[in-house]
């Protein structure tokens, strides 16, 4: 092998959901080739949906991924009631924020302790963390397993929820399950502050980048299941111009599809930064003086510091609940009624990932003729790959061992749902 | 004078066909009424990360797939590396052994710890035997399971 030429694989990336794969290859100590790599296997779902009855399409989207499943019931409820123009109840509306306050509080807990936290910490996993930081890691878990609570109370079951329904939900909770758990959320906000605190303690890299960061907006609360798409550039556009604003174009060294703006120079992100960068001010009363407190410089640039986001997301989640918990009286009807007709509908909500989109076209039978799903770590791969050929410079002095690590952290700022886009990392670093 | 249990028996589970199998298997060793034993339902791996380390010892008993043939009844003691690849209760959450492995990291598991699986075959495609009754096959594995299970409690 040439001195000059250096190859690096990771065969397969740690602390992911799912799995995959990064080549890397630097030529005269310069980043000669970044490529995730990354199979798609759920780009399958968008054609097995075609034929299937509208009403089936939550649970089997639901599927897509464990870890996110209420994100993509969400978008696709959303979608499909636009598609046939079915209005849902406040009480729907806010049932589904409270079903994604669980589905936030799960992944962030999860991803924040067992996967995210040990790079910073010097661990290789988040067991070996555990050893010498218990009590976090037992908060973390008590979090996350509250968040499951949540969602299952809501959902019908904590992982694959049941009860998510075009038009509402199967059946509404019963005040009693919804009102036992209160006094465990009134503590999560406690705890979820803790978290937020401890992550933003965590020795964070330099590394602030003038990204395009896209999410959800909303004039009146942090933005869930409503609003327009936005950019940090100061661009908006409604939901139903997403396609047009937004394309996908195939990476030849993956089956994955890249998303990008059109007509942008660069790539764009999608995740908890982007939200808080965009919608800071509609935090709830304690996730926006933490955001204050916890020293980060708005708007934030520092894709290390996705951590503090998700823990104030994580705190936004758990206050947020527990103001819906305790004011919770069930109506009368759990879902609204509609016709079928012919027609499409598109939907974007915001995944604990990010920006997640979904486009349905029925006939006048109810039954799928067509889906589109963009799910937020295939917006965030072409970032991804951007951020590692900008870090990589710095790390050049590293054996290969420790600079595959060291892209293995970045990748992990994202905390992509491999699941979701893909399966998981193996990594190749070539040195020439 | 009550006697403290010093053993609990922990049924992993869920309300959907055979993956009710650890749950029962522990309520019927709960209706031995063995005053040093304790029993639990727990719905996920995850509910493992408790309070068990004041126990003595932790019996693990659930449904899983692939770890033989259908019907086969086995016993592992933690740490196992054979339980890692193996699919018990929960396919898309924490796993039986990084559950344990975490529970140990952070204490919370008692100085032994064994594990009880009955392998049972996956579920229909269309769901229909997740509504259903526990199958044939594991209704009539359980007594020899909760037989094998009271001797070794028995004995402890």
């Amino acid at each position: 092998m040439n001195a000059s030429e250096r190859t690096i694989r990771v065969k397969a990336l740690a602390r992911v959901e799912g799995e995959g794969g990064l080549y890397l290859r630097l030529h005269n100590r310069q980043v000669a080739d970044v490529q995730l790599r990354i199979f798609e296997p759920p780009r399958f779902f968008e054609a097995f949906l075609r034929g299937r009855a509208l009403e089936e399409v939550p649970d089997i989207t639901a599927r897509i991924c464990g870890i996110c499943p209420v994100a993509y019931q969400m978008s696709a409820v959303h979608a499909l009631e636009r598609a046939l123009g079915v209005q849902i109840s406040p009480q729907v509306r806010l049932l589904r924020r409270l079903l994604y306050c669980g589905e936030w509080i799960e992944s962030h807990a999860l991803h924040v302790h067992l996967l995210h936290a040990p790079d910073f910490l010097g661990y290789d996993s988040g067991l070996s963390m555990a050893r010498d930081h218990g009590p976090a890691v037992e908060r973390g878990l008590w979090l996350k397993k509250h968040g499951n609570a949540l969602v299952e109370a809501v959902g019908g079951r904590a992982i694959h929820p049941v009860n998510v329904a075009v038009g509402g939900f199967y059946r509404l909770p019963k005040a009693a399950d919804l009102a036992a758990l209160v006094p465990a959320f009134e503590r999560a906000v406690s705890e979820a502050a803790a978290v937020c605190r401890w992550a933003a303690a965590l020795p964070f890299p330099k590394y602030d980048r003038d990204y395009d960061m896209v999410a959800l907006v909303h004039p009146d609360e942090y933005p869930m299941n409503e609003g327009r798409i936005a950019s940090t550039d100061g661009t908006s556009w409604p939901v139903d111009n997403y396609e047009q604003a937004f394309d996908e174009r195939h990476a030849a060294h993956s089956t994955a599809l890249h998303s990008v703006r059109q007509g942008a120079s660069k790539p764009y992100l999608v995740g908890p930064l982007a939200r808080l960068n965009l919608n800071l001010d509609r935090l709830s009363p304690t996730a926006r003086r933490l955001a204050d407190e916890v020293g980060l410089a708005w708007p934030c640039q520092n894709m290390f510091q996705s951590i503090v986001g998700r823990g104030l997301e994580l705190v936004h989640a758990c206050e947020e609940a527990l103001d819906i918990l305790r004011n919770y009286v069930p109506g009368k009807l759990a879902r609204a009624e509609y016709s079928y007709r012919a027609g499409e509908g598109c939907a974007a909500t915001e995944a604990p990932r990010g920006l997640l989109y979904h486009r349905y076209a029925i006939d006048d039978r109810g039954q799928i003729t067509f889906a589109k799903i963009v799910p937020p770590t295939s917006q965030n791969q072409l970032q991804i790959e951007d951020d590692l050929r900008a870090r990589v410079p710095a790390l050049l002095d590293a054996d290969d061992a420790a600079l595959a690590a060291a892209c293995e952290h970045v990748i992990r700022n994202y905390d992509p749902c491999i699941s979701c886009s893909t399966h998981f990392l193996r990594v190749q670093v070539e040195r020439t | 004078m009550n006697e403290r249990p010093t053993i609990c028996v922990a049924g992993l589970g869920s309300p959907h066909g055979d993956d009710r199998f650890g749950w029962l298997a522990a309520d019927r060793v709960g209706a031995l009424g063995l005053p040093h034993v304790a029993v639990r339902r727990l719905r996920s791996a995850a509910d493992l990360i408790g309070d068990f380390a004041n126990f003595q010892k932790l019996v693990v008993c659930d449904a899983c797939l692939a770890a033989g043939p259908v019907g086969e009844l086995r016993r592992w003691t933690w740490p196992d590396a054979e339980l890692a690849p193996l699919a018990f209760s929960g396919g898309h959450d924490l796993g039986l052994a990084a559950a344990l492995a975490l529970a140990g990291q952070l204490g919370k598991l008692p100085r032994q710890t064994s594990i009880w699986g009955l392998t049972v075959r996956p579920p229909a495609r269309d769901g229909s035997e997740l509504a259903g009754p526990l199958s044939a096959m594991a209704s009539g594995a359980l007594d020899p399971f909760v037989d094998a299970l009271a001797r070794e409690l028995c004995h402890a």
